[in-house]
């Protein structure tokens, strides 16, 4: 009691401190109102918050999630890949209240989902994914059950309306929108561009002609018993892409399908020794350096030549071979007679010749399954089997890309599926030469030239094709040397006055035919001439509707008929 | 002579019961319960958060209990050696505290990890209630009586914000400016040292980790960070909102059961209460706080001595200060700095250090008439 008194004296004698009590009453009243602003501000806050709950919905919402991707169009542009959504069927372990109604609501409800499954995991695991991509009937199913613990969780995916038929150009994403093979792969970045979402990315390829021509190549493997077919079909004056196709292929759209042989482009990836369609560029070669004409005439042609202790043999060899001209060694596609010529033209020569056509090189187009010649060093031999395309291997896409300067004119230039992407181009060989190679080639097509060549079958009316075919035995996988089975490739471009399109057809492994030709030959003229007439004659009209001289050209041989 | 001491420990004692407040220790009480229902309606199986939170409970009860019955007189003589034993401490943390999520924090003392910083709240709140208590008005603005508080306040700010907790840090001082106001200390003082605060931090920019950045960009434009840090903010507003005004009753809150929202027991507690009980709910809440801090103020007011009026100001304005980040945070209105909502979040040291600071308060209020 003694110390209450002291302190109450203490407060009323003291003047000063009467004065601080003072000065604090005035202190207090404003941290007091300080504090009330405060919760009245919260309190305003949460009236607002509570206006503002539009943006809930029952389902969850995890959009921004996943990256957003841009559609992917062709030529056309009409959808190649595109985004959408879709939800997938989530068990919330959480919110479950009683175990055994949700499993027999998810039994009645959805009997393809395996209830042993849950079961198994419902103790560990606290989401259980149980369905994936449900359709609309699933999705009413689930907001008419009202079962708490089973939830809608909203993705994002990729779908291909077309499933199969771009393969191995547009390629997959994962279950998280990145891209992980094909263009979707190559152009990740720029597919997930926050800012360009709404633009598509253009292609150059058409899909009326992609479906033709993987139409024609499936009969093909088929008639054929072929293991693979692979086509690409180029502008050859702008290095664009309209069409490429690779079989075996699948659906883009089933994720798991694990069937590894399937994921081989046969036009990018795979690496072949090509065959006689590389007597074109030692022709072209030797002629652009002027050591030969298309006339010239090379004599005492053998069976058989050596280079150290390998023979060189001719192949089907008859005595007509022994005398021919540059254009009957084309046509009839003599391997003596064109090792002659690059003998001619100096192996130096031939070797610049290939490497300014880049065939070896890494070829460059926007997906990622790309090949690189596996090719180290030049020697004598393989300089001279170049010259008939075995020793050397290398991808279809580059074949065409070479073929492509051959005929255009001489002007090699970079192959793109973009359609508004510019190229690079250089110059490999003269106009003149360019010329010369196509009246030659054409001849090897030519029905009405009484010496046409193995291309006959792709002589398509109205559309003067040319080409080369190619028909090399496949390296035994067993041992050293070569196997006895094939790869044929027929390169072809049309029209032959001014070429504007090039059509390489690839066929692995084919078989005889004689459904067809009631014989069992099985040389690049059997098949793979005969797939790219049928291609030739279904696309002809698609390409002519866009393109006037095409579409002339075919006009003035009706009309001569 | 034995007896009649026997008889004055009893009248203490009874005395003390007497001049003990129930209605502050009951409104203590029902932000307790309400702390224990929310966390029970985001407990599952697998976390066991409700029996932690009871156990923890249960000693932070009777820590309170065991500071509110111990004289103010004890903790006026012990300021000095409680804060500069908390210096040791933070020091101490410096060398040899456990690291977590890149921050050096907790000391390990086997059984419990204690966060020194948590315990410098109350430290430094001693330290300077010690230090005003015979402070004369006139005398206070001079510089002179200037340097030890700056001291006081500045050594625990730079230890705490290099621990790096510059949240912990920046409360220390907001918390300590509060009490410098309440001493007394003029405006002008204030005004000038917001200028000089103003000019130096573009430069303290430069000292802020890149975490630390984030926050403050993320707090200027959540929406454009939905899965960083400001995925946090706009669950929490979408779970606040979805409440209405009644809420969507005890155990029937969809966003905040789910996964949705993060540290829901911890930080966000708050919002899981909000969606459950609405609008009603929230504000009754707010309104306990309040009351809580009103009597504390209350209290403050009635203290005979600057130490004890002081202590449950600084108290009473730390409590303030957590509560108004914590539901400024939650709905979205400053940045995400990762604080408990004092007494309801799920936490150990922060509720242990708040009942520690309460019962520093009730023990005011049952000594009041008690000399220093």
């Amino acid at each position: 009691m003694k110390k209450n008194k002291q302190l109450n004296l203490y407060f009323s004698e003291q003047p000063e401190l009467a004065k601080k009590k003072k000065n604090d009453d005035g202190r207090n009243n404003i941290i007091i109102s300080f504090f009330i602003i405060f919760f009245l501000i919260i309190c305003l806050r949460l009236v607002f918050l509570g206006f503002e709950r539009k943006t809930f919905v029952g389902t969850k919402n995890y959009e921004g999630l996943f990256y957003e991707r841009r559609d992917i169009v062709d030529n056309q542009g009409s959808i190649l890949a595109k985004n959408i959504s879709t939800f997938d069927l989530v068990l919330r372990k959480n919110k479950v209240k009683n175990f055994d109604n949700v499993l027999l609501k998810v039994k009645l409800n959805f009997p393809e989902v395996n209830i042993n499954y849950i079961k198994l995991n419902y103790k560990e695991k606290n989401t259980l994914v149980l369905k994936k991509n449900l359709s609309p009937s699933d999705y009413n199913k689930i907001t008419n059950l009202g079962e708490p613990s089973l939830e809608l969780f909203k993705r994002e995916i990729r779908i291909y309306p077309h499933k199969n038929l771009f393969a191995h150009i547009l390629g997959k994403t994962d279950s998280d929108n990145y891209g992980i093979s094909g263009i979707e792969m190559y152009m990740d970045d720029q597919l997930r561009d926050k800012s360009k979402v709404n633009i598509p990315v253009q292609l150059s390829l058409n899909t009326n002609i992609q479906y033709s021509i993987h139409e024609e190549l499936m009969k093909g493997v088929k008639d054929f018993s072929a293991i693979g077919a692979a086509a690409i079909l180029m502008d050859a004056n702008t290095g664009k892409i309209i069409s490429m196709v690779s079989l075996p292929d699948a659906d883009n759209n089933l994720r798991n399908s694990n069937e590894l042989k399937n994921n081989l482009s046969r036009a990018t990836k795979g690496l072949y020794e090509l065959g006689s369609v590389f007597k074109t560029f030692a022709i072209a070669s030797a002629l652009e350096n002027k050591v030969i004409s298309k006339d010239t005439i090379f004599s005492n042609l053998r069976n058989r030549v050596y280079c150290g202790k390998f023979p060189i043999d001719e192949y089907r060899w008859d005595k007509s071979k022994r005398e021919l001209t540059v254009q009957q060694i084309l046509v009839k596609s003599s391997n003596i007679g064109t090792i002659e010529i690059v003998k001619k033209n100096g192996l130096e020569n031939q070797q610049k010749f290939l490497e300014k056509l880049e065939i070896f090189d890494m070829p460059r187009l926007e997906i990622s399954e790309l090949s690189k010649s596996n090719k180290n060093r030049w020697g004598k031999c393989n300089t001279l089997t170049s010259a008939y395309g075995h020793g050397v291997n290398t991808t279809l896409l580059q074949l065409t890309r070479a073929y492509a300067a051959i005929v255009n004119g001489g002007v090699l230039l970079d192959s793109s599926i973009l359609l508004n992407r510019k190229l690079n181009k250089k110059r490999v060989i003269s106009k003149e030469t360019s010329v010369i190679m196509n009246q030659m080639l054409r001849a090897n097509v030519d029905k009405k030239n009484k010496t046409s060549g193995s291309g006959r079958k792709a002589d398509i009316v109205g559309y003067d094709v040319l080409g080369k075919t190619g028909t090399a035995q496949k390296p035994s996988k067993k041992e050293k040397g070569y196997s006895k089975e094939i790869l044929n490739v027929f390169a072809s471009a049309f029209p032959s006055k001014k070429p504007k399109y090039v059509l390489t057809v690839l066929i692995d492994e084919p078989k005889g035919a004689p459904q067809i030709w009631k014989h069992s030959r099985r040389e690049a003229g059997w098949n793979a001439v005969y797939i790219a007439g049928k291609i030739i004659r279904k696309i002809g009209p698609s390409l002519a509707i866009n393109d006037l001289d095409l579409l002339n050209n075919y006009a003035s041989h009706t009309k001569n008929n | 002579m034995y007896r009649s001491i026997q008889k004055n420990i009893f009248e203490q004692a009874w005395e003390k019961i007497i001049q003990f407040d129930w209605f502050f220790f009951s409104l203590i009480c029902i932000l307790v319960c309400i702390g224990l229902l929310t966390i029970h309606t985001v407990d599952n199986s697998n976390s066991n958060y409700l029996f932690k939170h009871f156990v923890r409970i249960s000693i932070s009860i009777t820590l309170f209990l065991f500071v509110a019955f111990i004289n103010i007189k004890f903790w006026y003589r012990f300021a000095y050696v409680f804060y500069i034993g908390i210096v040791g401490l933070l020091i101490f943390v410096e060398f040899f505290g456990l690291s977590a999520l890149g921050a050096k924090r907790w000391i390990n003392l086997y059984f419990f990890n204690i966060q020194p910083s948590e315990l410098m709240k109350i430290g430094v709140i001693l330290a300077l209630a010690r230090y005003y208590q015979y402070i004369k008005l006139e005398e206070i603005d001079n510089f002179s009586k200037l340097i030890i508080p700056v001291f006081i306040i500045f050594i625990p700010f730079f230890l705490v914000s290099s621990q790096p907790d510059l949240g912990t840090g920046l409360f220390i001082l907001i918390v300590c400016l509060g009490m410098l106001w309440l001493a007394g200390l003029s405006l002008k003082i204030f005004i000038t040292g917001f200028f000089s605060l103003l000019i130096l931090m573009p430069f303290s920019i430069a000292f802020l980790k890149p975490y630390q950045k984030e926050r403050i960009l993320t707090f200027l434009n959540p929406e454009n960070d939905l899965l960083g840090s400001g995925y946090h903010i706009v669950q929490s507003k979408i779970a606040i909102g979805s409440g209405g005004f009644w809420g969507k009753g005890f155990k029937q809150g969809t966003q905040s059961n789910l996964e949705f929202l993060p540290e829901k027991h911890t930080d966000f507690i708050f919002t899981v209460f909000s969606e459950q009980f609405g609008f009603f709910g929230s504000v009754l809440l707010i309104l306990l706080f309040f009351a809580i801090i009103l009597k504390i103020l209350n209290i403050s007011l009635k203290s005979q001595n600057n130490f004890s009026r002081l202590v449950c100001f600084g108290v009473g304005f730390n409590i303030f200060v957590y509560l108004a980040v914590n539901l400024g945070m939650v709905t979205g209105l400053l940045p995400v700095v990762g604080v408990p909502l004092p007494i309801i979040s799920y936490g150990g040291t922060a509720m242990l250090t708040t009942m520690f600071a309460l019962g520093l308060v009730m023990s005011a209020k049952i000594h009041k008439d008690h000399n220093l």
